[in-house]
């Protein structure tokens, strides 16, 4: 049986998030496909449900939001804030940390004697 | 907002997601599946096929509700502290309406006693309007504030024990709370006065359980009022 990986997924999401706006406005739909193709559908995040993710990112001042008219579509576009690089720069420090510790015992890493 | 969502809308206000929050939630799902019917379509589903893939893709309203309800920081205040939404804040707005009230006609007196008639005592229509804010924070302030809770509740689909425990708080501050205004005289400064239902004759006088009774029947008529047509326009739009 697969493991389930719903546990193990948290906090990606927002990283994912956060790491696509550094790069440019994006509305959701745009946001949510380009996190399925930029992993490879490794990792994919349902359609609707990356909205409450973006709400509450912009609620906690890590991103902006604004309505936009594109080709005739209106839709509102999400942007990277100042705060919001510190918030990804916190996430990714603290992902590289924990995929480097964790490859560490994968790997047979160090053994530290029990106290 | 498209009917399709209108029963998503819902279910996010009875879940305590804040109306602005729900409302655009709603908005931005419209816009997503209009993309993906796009994108089904562009890939070579009929118009019908492409919709029925578009919304399985979207996740049903459950799916989409919880994702909101989950996320306790888009709730509403309300929802978050209905306490003090409901029971805290109703006879606080009482007391700051009452002082801002009398505050008015306090400024009002000074300043017709300090224009060029002022010496003279106070225009005769002064205690007409002086009577009628009078008798509007005893009897009418805690009914007005009221109607707003009974509004307020009403949209943001707030479980009827809150409100209609605001209601009685309400009812009771405003069968509590009395204000008499004595107007100045030539060589006599007016006066504002507080009373309470434990001074004396107001509890001698035996009305206040009758006008506890006549606030709260007052407040819960536009309250069952909104709740009676908000349930029909539900049927109403389930039958078509």
């Amino acid at each position: 049986m697969a493991p389930k990986t719903a546990s193990f997924m948290n906090g990606v999401p927002e990283l994912l998030i956060l790491r696509l706006l550094r790069d440019r406005e994006m509305y959701g739909y745009e946001i949510v496909q380009a996190i399925r193709q930029e992993t490879g559908e490794v990792v994919s995040i349902g359609e609707g449900v990356a909205y409450p993710i973006l709400h509450a990112l912009e609620r906690s001042g890590a991103i902006t939001s604004r309505r936009l008219t594109v080709g005739g579509r209106s839709r509102i576009y999400y942007a990277l804030s100042e705060t919001g690089g510190s918030r990804l720069g916190e996430l990714t420090a603290l992902w590289s940390g924990l995929t480097g510790a964790v490859g560490t015992v994968l790997a047979g890493g160090r053994h530290v004697s029990a106290v | 907002m498209s009917a399709l969502f209108e029963p998503l809308h819902e279910r996010l206000l009875r879940g305590g997601v804040g109306r602005r929050h729900a409302r655009r939630y709603v908005a931005e799902l419209q816009d997503h599946l209009d993309d993906l019917v796009a994108e089904e379509t562009a890939a070579g589903a009929s118009p019908a096929v492409a919709r029925e893939r578009a919304l399985a893709r979207l996740g049903d309203i459950e799916a989409l509700a919880g994702a909101m309800t989950a996320r306790p920081e888009l709730r509403s205040w309300t929802a978050r502290a209905p306490a003090v939404a409901y029971l805290v804040a109703p006879p606080l707005a009482l007391c700051l309406g009452a002082a801002l009230s009398l505050a008015a006609v306090v400024l009002l007196i000074n300043v017709l006693r300090a224009g060029p008639a002022g010496a003279a005592g106070l225009p005769g229509w002064t205690a007409s309007v002086v009577q009628t804010v009078v008798v509007f924070i005893n009897a009418g302030l805690a009914v007005v504030l009221g109607w707003g809770l009974a509004v307020g509740a009403t949209r943001a689909r707030a479980p009827w024990p809150w409100p209609l425990l605001g209601f009685a708080v309400l009812a009771v501050a405003g069968a509590m709370l009395r204000v008499q205004v004595q107007l100045p005289l030539p060589g006599t400064p007016g006066e504002v006065e507080l009373h309470s239902v434990f001074d004396g004759p107001l509890l001698a006088a035996g009305g206040f359980g009758a006008r506890v009774l006549v606030g709260l029947l007052a407040m819960l008529a536009p309250y069952l009022a909104l709740a009676v047509w908000r349930a029909e326009r539900t049927l109403g739009r389930e039958a078509s």
